[in-house]
């Protein structure tokens, strides 16, 4: 079986801000500036949160583990 | 300005995010188990706990921080979850309050806590040291069995006068006197060090304690003893002889519920930032990376996979560093008050 590891979904996370803030050239809505940030959270966080979900789905996905205590 | 009680809840839900695998251990039961400990107490758990270290803490004063977990053949040199969010907790309660910790476990978990706290920032020094300055913490190994950790909460006590104490996934036992991993495993008293000896004895002296666990089997969860029976699945009846189930019966004036003991601890760290407003009492992430490390270079192995590897219960250091950016982002913003305009 195929998994998404976490520093691809990470990859992703940041492709997907760069696009958004970058060059959309959208604006951050809790201070209303073009900053790499996203309702008042800079970058850093979403990729934080996008570490986190590969985690979930990768755990959540294995099987065939048992720990023997 | 400290953060309020909608800061502490979010800081809860990030510090409960589960992340079990799909088979091999107990899972969607932390949403369930932290619901029971956040309707008995009130309030937001890490805001709580935060909350009574800085009321009642002051510089100077010894506080306890007790943790590991893991008994061989499994965990021989115990596990990653534990000492870090100890080494978390001597850190932040010496930066924020002027505390000075006392890290107590049993021998065989030592290296771990020791190499975690050191990795922290604060140097494990030895006794006549630790008299003489700050920024750095003392280790005391607690004996195995149930009379010599009695005999050893009375003499630690009376020597320390310790102005709280926080267990941190640290095993208590069970209404039998058994302990037991998660899974039902018991542990007899002579492998484990009868840490619960001191939250009872601080009980009866008034010294406020704080229990952080993931599970139900930990010091403090005796605050959820009956959620815990009914929602693990060893929680009636561990399925070894005593049948008494896996949940501890001791109780901490403060129980912290977690995903993750360490992430309770690290919670715990946030809130206090947060309520002292000094960011720097919450460790950042390449402090975070190196603490991981370190605890395995002690010995400490990730629970889940019980292999050598830099790991919590089956949660990578890059998913630890991660949630340390995300309680950082919490407490700042919790702290700022912007007007954006429009």
């Amino acid at each position: 079986m195929t998994t998404v590891t976490d520093e691809q979904f990470a990859l992703m996370g940041r492709h997907i801000d760069r696009l958004v803030t970058v060059a959309t050239h959208a604006a951050d809505g809790s201070t209303g500036r073009h900053i790499m940030q996203v309702d008042g959270m800079p970058a850093e966080v979403s990729y934080a949160i996008v570490t986190m979900l590969g985690c979930i789905v990768r755990n959540g996905l294995l099987t065939g583990f048992k720990r023997a205590f | 300005m400290a953060i309020d009680e909608i800061v502490g809840d979010s800081i809860d839900r990030a510090v409960n995010i589960e992340m079990r695998f799909r088979a091999g251990l107990p899972r969607g039961v932390t949403y369930p188990l932290y619901e029971a400990a956040r309707t008995k107490q009130k309030k937001p758990l890490t805001w709580l706990a935060a909350k009574l270290l800085k009321d009642k803490v002051k510089p100077g004063q010894h506080v306890f921080v007790v943790t590991g977990a893991g008994t061989a053949p499994g965990l021989p040199q115990g596990e990653t979850d534990g000492p870090p969010g100890a080494a978390a907790i001597a850190r932040a309660i010496e930066i924020g309050l002027g505390a000075k910790p006392i890290l107590i476990s049993e021998a065989r978990n030592m290296p771990a806590v020791i190499k975690s706290t050191e990795a922290a920032g604060i140097a494990v020094v030895d006794e006549d040291l630790f008299k003489q300055r700050r920024s750095c913490a003392l280790a005391i190994e607690y004996p195995l069995g149930d009379e010599a950790g009695k005999k050893a909460a009375d003499e630690l006590c009376e020597k320390f006068k310790p102005a709280a104490m926080i267990f941190i996934e640290k095993v208590g036992p069970n209404i039998k006197g058994i302990y037991h991993s998660i899974m039902g495993t018991p542990r007899t008293p002579d492998k484990i060090a009868s840490a619960y000896h001191l939250a009872d004895l601080a009980k009866e002296k008034g010294i406020p304690t704080i229990g952080v666990g993931d599970g139900g089997n930990e010091i403090g969860c005796g605050v959820i003893k009956e959620a815990v029976a009914e929602i693990q699945p060893y929680g009636k009846d561990c399925g070894c002889p005593c049948h008494g189930g896996v949940g501890t019966v001791t109780e901490c004036d403060v129980l912290v519920f977690a995903a993750v003991s360490n992430w309770g601890a690290y919670g715990i760290a946030a809130a206090l930032a947060g309520h002292l407003e000094n960011r720097e009492v919450l460790h950042d992430e390449a402090t975070e990376l190196r603490i991981v490390l370190a605890s395995v270079a002690g010995g400490a192995m990730d629970g889940a996979y019980s292999r050598l590897i830099p790991y919590v219960d089956g949660t990578s250091d890059k998913v630890q560093a991660s949630l340390i950016t995300i309680l950082h982002q919490i407490v700042e913003n919790g702290l700022k008050e912007y007007d954006r305009g429009f």
